[in-house]
């Protein structure tokens, strides 16, 4: 063995160590936010307390509270955010630009919009609020899909094509409150982003395409590596780059129009988290996306437990705490890194 | 003898009127004289009007039902929704439009020349008041999110007609019967109430500066965020679940957007999907009530003792209400 691969060799175990290490801690973490959001709120209740009303009570306010409140508050909260980190981390990857999120390039929007148009147009349907609020997720990525379409879909043609139709969408958004204004008030907390009032139902509707997104994107790990390292490189080891790029823009769409149907337009996840999770771990998709998962599971549970406490017994919504963060992470992030072309 | 006991009745009589008097004086009109009047703006500064105003604009739909109470008359109002037109007094229902109250048609209000443009704080915008002053035309903005509120500007509107909400025959009906209703709610034990905006996507409850809270709470109901909102000087305040559980409230009254029957039941549905709400005494005992938005979500104007009488129902359904 010569000095240099024996140098190699370490750093590689190096590497590995490190991120076990960081693995481990992120797990703590995640479940750290866990037992902090199922412990802190407006009922004052202890870890014994918190026990029997989980395990042995089967009514009372205790087993309400912490069964039918926090609890699928806190399930509904990690599958937020493992759904928008892990799209934001697809489309970071197959668009290779950093600022590629699920809100910068339309999809939260698409969303967004079909779920206003029934809050304040058609609010006798309000019932299908959550069907209407996916299938504008998914339907604007097809439209934006479209859009770019030329002999094949490049990134940059992507993301130029999301922020046409994000601005578009974002002009209807406005129009309607124009038209509309003496029920705008209807639709604040859902254009902030917000996980007040979730439950079992909300948390049962996510939880399957919340799994196949995961599901997915994490056994195409190893492709979306490929991908970050361009079309050519790509084809040259044997990569339909068209098909996998599709496949991909479908699943991070799902993932979005899920958390964007449950949780309103949340911004800065898809963004935060990703980034920081690089930072940590690198850029390697098989290890990345895993952390992601385990990152925006706490920061989600954290954020949203802040938002409770902060102002007791009034709540802010978690789109706010997170654009609190979001936005001095973001300056760093444009001030402090430099990046690749 | 005559005389000292009349000048001592009259003197305990104005004495006894004083508080009165000092609570009834509205904080919007500062000064009159025969031929205008000086009262407060939304933004706290002073407008001088001229009195009895012949061509008015309203700029906000909401105003014109208290305009019209107040022995006034309008020329042109803003864009209305279809299903809203029947709410406006009929006098005005057939008006000119100047354009939707977010994005009022300045070049139309500007060509009517009217004598006085009343405006929303709600979305009034500093260009739009520039453009008014630059024309040389008279304005004021109002806003009311409650009933008192509503009562201060309705009077104040009465002072710009040359009256006041004391001698109006409108205004009077309107407070009087508000009045009643209120003396009446306030012998009878009170109630806890908790006030919720449900849109769908979450919850807000209402401080008692918010309209129907506001209605509740002086029909002698005790609102349970009081506490909590005040603090915060917020009308709706996100809040949170567990606390509304755990003070577990004896009524529930719910505003939404939607209007329908069939969709409020679906909405019950979905709010109490969540086993948590069983918990709380006012779903135990069927008394949460859906209220209707013509009364509770848009301003009820001079529809208020409607709106009281619904709700003073709603919260001692065993006294008759209807006399």
């Amino acid at each position: 063995m010569t000095v240099d691969s024996k140098n190699n060799f370490w750093n590689l175990r190096e590497r590995a160590s490190y991120r076990c290490a960081a693995f481990v801690v992120l797990g703590i973490f995640a479940v750290f936010a866990f037992f902090i959001s199922l412990r802190m709120g407006s009922l004052d209740l202890s870890w014994t307390g918190i026990f029997k009303a989980l395990f042995i009570e089967d009514s009372g306010i205790n087993r309400q509270i912490i069964w039918n409140i926090r609890l699928p508050r806190n399930v509904v909260a990690v599958m937020v955010g493992v759904c928008l980190s892990l799209s934001g981390a697809i489309l970071q990857g197959i668009m290779r630009n950093p600022l590629a999120s699920p809100n910068i390039i339309g999809v939260s929007a698409g969303g967004g919009l079909l779920a206003i148009i029934i809050m304040i147009v058609l609010p006798q349907y309000i019932v299908l609020l959550v069907p209407a609020a996916f299938a504008g997720a998914v339907g604007t990525t097809l439209v934006i899909y479209l859009a770019a379409w030329k002999h094949g879909v490049q990134p940059m043609r992507l993301i130029l094509a999301g922020v046409a139709v994000a601005s578009l969408l974002g002009a209807c958004i406005s129009a309607l409150m124009q038209f509309y204004p003496e029920r705008v008030a209807g639709i604040v907390s859902f254009m902030v982003g917000g996980l007040s009032a979730r439950t079992w139902r909300h948390a049962a509707m996510i939880w399957p395409y919340a799994l196949l997104g995961t599901g997915v994107a994490l056994t195409g790990a190893k492709r979306l590596n490929i991908l970050a390292l361009g079309d050519e490189i790509a084809v040259s080891l044997g990569v339909n780059v068209e098909l996998t790029r599709a496949a991909f823009i479908a699943v991070s769409s799902l993932l979005a129009a899920a958390a964007v149907s449950v949780a309103g337009l949340l911004g800065f996840v898809g963004l935060i988290v990703p980034h920081t999770m690089r930072l940590v771990v690198g850029s390697d998709y098989r290890v990345l996306l895993p952390a992601c998962i385990l990152f925006s599971s706490g920061l989600m549970m954290l954020c949203d437990t802040l938002g409770r406490m902060v102002i007791q017994p009034a709540e802010l919504p978690v789109g706010i705490i997170m654009a609190l963060l979001g936005a001095p992470f973001f300056l760093y992030l444009l001030r402090g890194k430099k990046h690749e072309n | 003898m005559k005389k000292l006991i009349k000048s001592v009745f009259c003197s305990l009589a104005v004495i006894a009127a004083l508080p009165i008097c000092a609570k009834e004086l509205n904080p919007l009109v500062i000064k009159e004289t025969a031929d205008t009047i000086v009262c407060r703006d939304f933004y706290g500064g002073s407008v001088t009007l001229h009195k009895n105003p012949e061509k008015v604009i309203i700029g906000y739909t909401s105003l014109v039902g208290a305009w019209y109470c107040a022995g006034g008359k309008a020329v042109a109002i803003p864009n209305t929704l279809e299903m809203n037109v029947s709410n406006l007094p009929k006098a005005a229902r057939t008006l000119p439009r100047v354009g939707n109250f977010l994005n009022l048609n300045m070049e139309k209000i500007v060509s009517m020349k009217p004598d006085l443009v009343i405006l929303s704080a709600f979305r009034c915008g500093q260009g739009t008041i520039d453009i008014l002053k630059s024309s040389g035309i008279e304005y004021i903005v109002v806003q009311y999110t409650n009933y008192q509120e509503f009562y201060n500007v309705l009077d104040l509107f009465c002072h710009i007609n040359d009256g006041s909400a004391r001698t109006n025959a409108a205004a009077v009906k309107i407070s009087s019967e508000v009045n009643k209703l209120c003396q009446k709610a306030a012998k009878q034990k009170s109630p806890r109430f908790i006030s919720i905006f449900y849109t769908g996507r979450g919850l807000s409850c209402e401080s008692s500066l918010a309209n129907t809270a506001q209605i509740a709470k002086m029909l002698n109901g005790y609102n349970l965020i009081d506490e909590a909102a005040d603090s915060i000087r917020g009308t709706r305040i996100p809040f949170s679940l567990e606390k509304i559980v755990m003070d577990n409230p004896d009524v529930i009254l719910f505003t939404t957007m939607c209007d329908s029957e069939a969709a409020r039941k679906e909405l019950k549905k979905q709010v109490f999907s969540n086993p948590a709400w069983q918990e709380i005494s006012a779903v135990r005992h069927n008394r949460v009530y859906f209220l209707p938005n013509r009364l509770f979500l848009y301003k009820a104007n001079e529809h208020y003792p409607e709106a009281f009488r619904y709700m003073a129902k709603i919260l001692y359904p065993w006294e008759n209400w209807n006399k």
